[in-house]
């Protein structure tokens, strides 16, 4: 990657632990509130906080939320396979980093 | 541009039924997802045969796409007869919201019919762009030090015409010190245009490390593995270790034994809370390849009387 002079540099914003709301995570996938409902009820999402207006994600749950859009979609899963699914390749990426 | 073959991509007849074609989607679809697969190249050959089962799972697209003639390659120029889809009305065009995952074949076929339609901005309409979300690689010392880096993103966009066009874009980003793999850094008003006054979206850029030569990284941990020889560890010595910000000086402890982690505490990547640097001894064996060696080996033998096995007789 090589440095382009024209264009400015950006300053982004680094989102630290537990930092997005529901809303938030939501735009942020373009996923409708009533899927990652259903992702925390299964699980595959943890968030911090009790009621769903005080939900905190963590900036990773982006990129987990995402993956479980493209295997539902593209696999055609429930929420429970996709819960196993996930588990599985959560399982399966500690063995690849410490393999 | 080049003329795809669907049919091959997907490994089935020309007059396969589309029972057949959903089975080699599926199967083609655990084999290249992304999100699972181990093969090089996944994400193309998924993206391929995405777009080949887009198109063959569609009555209306495959009869179409049937009609322009089975005498053509895979890869040989191509350019659609002039009103070669008159008559086809599509329902769906782009699914989803990977515009930029088609080929250009794909869209000279069908890529305009489907967006033009969602695309209308009438007049007074506004809404806020939607956020996009790109990866970035960076060096571990990246990490280390605080970087700028250069990505180049593509956007599909309307042009005046109503059309899709792929928009390359390049950004400088400033990576600040102490971020870590799975991160994401938020760039206000990067994503998406808005429509009429509705505010630009926002650009997450998900941090990851390229691979290290001689580091692992695990969140904020990283990882060295340090070979010694076997009287480094039996005896204790002082070393030297390089770390991603410059050499230091680590005392290995007499007695020390194959795989033993030594700590250095916040030596890790620098984030608010610091991660940890940790030194894995490797014990390298030294080859027996000269008499004074050898002999060596044998006082060694005489003189430690060790069984690494003992535990494993026990068993039988």
């Amino acid at each position: 990657m090589k440095n382009h002079d024209s264009a400015p540099t950006l300053n982004g914003e680094v989102l630290e632990d537990y930092c997005l709301s529901l809303q938030q995570l939501c735009h942020g996938a373009t996923a409708e509130p009533e899927f990652i409902l259903q992702l925390v009820e299964y699980e595959v999402l943890v968030p911090q906080g009790g009621q769903e207006a005080e939900w905190r994600f963590r900036a990773e749950d982006l990129a987990r939320l995402r993956r479980a859009q493209r295997l539902t979609r593209d696999f055609e899963l429930d929420l429970s396979a996709l819960a196993l699914v996930m588990q599985l390749l959560d399982e399966l990426m500690e063995l690849r980093g410490s393999g | 541009m080049q003329y795809k073959d669907y049919y091959k991509i997907l490994g089935v007849e020309r007059g396969a039924g589309q029972d057949d074609i959903k089975k080699a989607y599926r199967r083609l679809a655990r084999k290249y997802h992304p999100d699972v697969s181990k093969e090089p190249d996944a994400e193309e050959h998924f993206k391929e045969v995405g777009e080949a089962y887009e198109v063959l799972k569609d009555p209306e697209k495959r009869a179409a796409y049937d009609q322009l003639g089975s005498q053509w390659q895979t890869g040989e120029q191509f350019r659609p007869p002039p009103d070669w889809n008159a008559g086809y009305e599509y329902s769906g065009g782009f699914s989803g919201d990977d515009a930029a995952a088609y080929s250009d074949f794909f869209e000279s076929l069908f890529g305009f019919a489907g967006r033009a339609k969602t695309g209308s901005t009438g007049a007074g309409f506004h809404a806020q762009g939607q956020d996009t979300h790109a990866r970035i690689l960076i060096d571990l010392e990246d990490a280390y030090r605080g970087a700028t880096r250069s990505i180049s993103l593509r956007h599909p966009q309307l042009d005046a015409t109503g059309h899709v066009a792929l928009r390359e874009r390049q950004l400088n980003v400033n990576i600040p010190k102490g971020v870590y793999a799975g991160q994401h850094i938020r760039l206000k008003g990067q994503g998406e245009s808005g429509m009429g006054d509705g505010q630009a979206g926002d650009l997450y850029l998900e941090i990851g490390f390229n691979p290290h030569s001689i580091y692992r990284v695990d969140g904020k941990d990283v990882y060295i593995d340090l070979p010694v020889t076997p009287w480094e560890a039996a005896l204790g010595e002082q070393v030297t270790v390089p770390t991603p910000v410059g050499k230091v000086n680590m005392k290995i402890p007499p007695g020390s034994t194959q795989g033993k982690q030594m700590r250095l505490k916040g030596k890790g990547i620098p984030a608010k809370v610091a991660g940890d640097f940790y030194v894995v001894l490797q014990i390298a064996v030294p080859p027996a390849d000269t008499d004074t060696a050898r002999k060596a080996y044998e006082t060694l033998k005489q003189a430690a009387g060790f069984n690494p096995r003992q535990h494993l007789e026990k068993q039988s």
